[in-house]
């Protein structure tokens, strides 16, 4: 046996599972400013660093008995 | 509303981006792409968090990394407009420069390390328990490190993804063959423990600055 990958029946899955970890949580992250409006009308200014990542890795247990799609 | 997916350098002209537009600007290149339905007050497009089409285009990403250099955007980043992209631009510049510079003629390989069997005998008291878990949890130690400094000398930089699990490294794109190889070799010594290696992937990991320690 040369590549462990081989010993996983699906490679596949782990390997796409990779990509959308990675596309959601790595990346060059952008700044932003938001503005939060109610009806038309500005509330509140927001310099923010939005930051998307895994359910799992902000709360480990939030995903626990939840099926995957 | 322009979805972001990929800062470049100098692109070449004839590049297919397969669809997505391309904002030069003077060294840098943005790959982005207008969105509707994502106007404030509007429901967001099918697509907003549809997997499938979050795998297509990670799957684009792999392609164009492929032929040049690039900088993954963190997957749902938008800005407003034209200005504000010059905006972005204009204010991460030279960090961005710099760490494509840093990831030139390379692709990121992911390490996943599965749980070490930590309860291969059956304890016989909290007390036999504990120390055999406290076994295990070296011996996995020990396998982490030994696979870290494993490797080391086909990575240029190496990021920990979460600890003595999953280990990201850039690596020279001639060399991610044998990288796969010594690290499958490594798993084969190590029959206990599962080992998988996922790339050649666009350099998601290493798109700021190493930290302390890394």
């Amino acid at each position: 046996m040369t590549m462990t990958v081989e010993r996983v029946p699906c490679a596949e899955n782990v390997a796409l599972v990779d990509l959308v970890d990675r596309l959601i949580d790595g990346g060059v992250v952008v700044t932003g400013d938001v503005v939060l409006s109610l009806a038309g009308v500005d509330l509140v200014y927001l310099g923010l660093r939005l930051v998307l990542a895994p359910a799992q890795e902000v709360a480990p247990g939030l995903s626990s008995g939840r099926s995957s799609r | 509303m322009m979805r972001l997916y990929a800062v470049t350098g100098a692109l070449p002209r004839d590049l297919d981006t397969e669809g997505w537009s391309v904002h030069r600007a003077g060294s840098l290149a943005v790959l982005h792409a207008e969105v509707a339905g994502e106007e404030p007050g509007e429901e967001p497009g099918e697509d907003e968090t549809h997997e499938a089409a979050m795998v297509v285009d990670g799957q684009r990403l792999v392609r164009l990394a492929r032929q040049v250099t690039l900088l993954p955007v963190r997957y749902g980043s938008r800005v407003a407009d034209l200005p504000e992209l010059e905006a972005l631009v204009a204010d991460h510049r030279d960090a961005w420069e710099r760490r494509l510079a840093a990831v030139e003629g390379c692709a990121e390989l992911l390490v996943r390390v599965g749980e070490p069997a930590v309860r291969a005998e059956r304890p016989v008291s909290g007390h036999e328990y504990l120390r055999q878990r406290a076994r295990a949890l070296e011996q996995g130690e020990r396998r982490w490190d030994g696979l870290v400094e494993l490797v080391r000398p086909w990575a240029r930089e190496l990021r920990v993804l979460s600890a003595h699990r999953r280990l990201a490294a850039l690596v020279s794109r001639e060399q991610v063959p044998e990288a796969r190889e010594a690290v499958g070799a490594w798993a084969g010594e190590h029959p206990e423990i599962d080992v998988t290696v996922t790339g050649p992937w666009p350099p998601f990991s290493f798109c700021e600055e190493p930290r302390d320690g890394e």
